[in-house]
């Protein structure tokens, strides 16, 4: 059964208004240019549509952080199970609350710079692309080298990160990206080659953690 | 100059936002990722590409005769 998402309110009215406004315009075409049709065409086909996919957007944006989306792709499982794994970095951060458990994917994988959300959506969107066209990489490797800054916007400052033996001495490596933090903190998800395929393929399935209704870590 | 071809314009315009509105309205419910992906960015692109269409046939329409 369906099940509304709380806070859709404002993109169901604006929907039932500008499916109205539309229709008028589908019934009677010829009122675009007598008297207030320019408006009237103006709110049904600029401001309704516009505000519509805003509420969507915004849904979208939410919705796609969350760590059960992330892991909804199958080839995405592996890294998925490594959550379990107190072993690996990945494991640390979800066993410890380290990150939010329902965006622990993206709270690791966003960029912490002024447009790293939008950069992270556009990845997305890549995501998406090579998910349906095939051609995952295995292991699946990320676009870019891990950088370090995901990693200070946390830890940097504190106490455990600075009273931790080299962190001080190196920071402006780190900084710098000269030396990664996964040189040291290995394995970040510790996924053996093979098992992507597998998992995309529906051979393998992988024990998938579970998520509380609400986080309150941090 | 013919007013039917800016009104079919709008009428095709119309129509195919009112089906992006829905389409991407369908988003708003909790169908899963994949179907959530496919509502909403094929909702949008409907939905601005009939808007776009409808307003280029509003702004063909000939003013109405006073």
């Amino acid at each position: 059964m369906l099940e509304l998402i709380p806070g859709s309110l404002i993109a169901i009215v604006a929907t039932l208004i500008g499916v109205l406004l539309a229709a008028d315009f589908l019934f009677r075409p010829g009122r675009a240019k007598q008297g207030a049709g320019p408006l009237v065409a103006a709110i049904a086909f600029i401001a309704v549509p516009g505000l519509v996919l805003t509420v969507g957007a915004e849904r979208h944006i939410g919705m796609s952080k969350k760590t059960e989306f992330c892991l909804s792709c199958h080839e995405m499982h592996p890294h998925g199970a490594t959550l379990l794994n107190a072993e690996t970095l990945a494991g640390k951060h979800f066993a410890n609350r380290y990150v939010p458990r329902e965006q622990a994917c993206y709270t690791c994988h966003t960029e912490y710079t002024m447009y790293g959300g939008m950069s992270a959506k556009l990845k997305g969107l890549q995501h998406l692309l090579v998910h349906y066209r095939g051609g995952i990489t295995d292991p699946i490797k990320t676009y870019d080298p891990y950088s370090n800054r995901e990693c200070l916007h946390c830890h940097e400052g504190a106490a455990s990160f600075d009273e931790a033996i080299g962190h001080g001495d190196e920071l402006e490596s780190f900084r710098a990206d000269k030396v990664s933090c996964l040189e040291c903190h290995k394995p970040a998800h510790g996924v053996e080659a093979g098992e992507v395929t597998k998992a995309y393929g529906g051979e393998k399935q992988f024990e998938l953690p579970k998520l509380e209704s609400k986080d309150g870590a941090h | 100059m013919s007013t039917r071809r800016p009104a079919t314009l709008i009428r095709i315009g119309a129509f195919l936002v009112i089906a992006g509105e829905l389409i991407a309205l369908a988003s708003q419910f909790d169908v899963g990722p994949t179907p959530f992906v496919v509502f909403i960015l094929g909702g949008g692109v409907l939905t601005v590409g009939g808007a776009l269409l409808a307003l280029y046939g509003v702004l063909r329409s000939p003013a109405a005769q006073t």
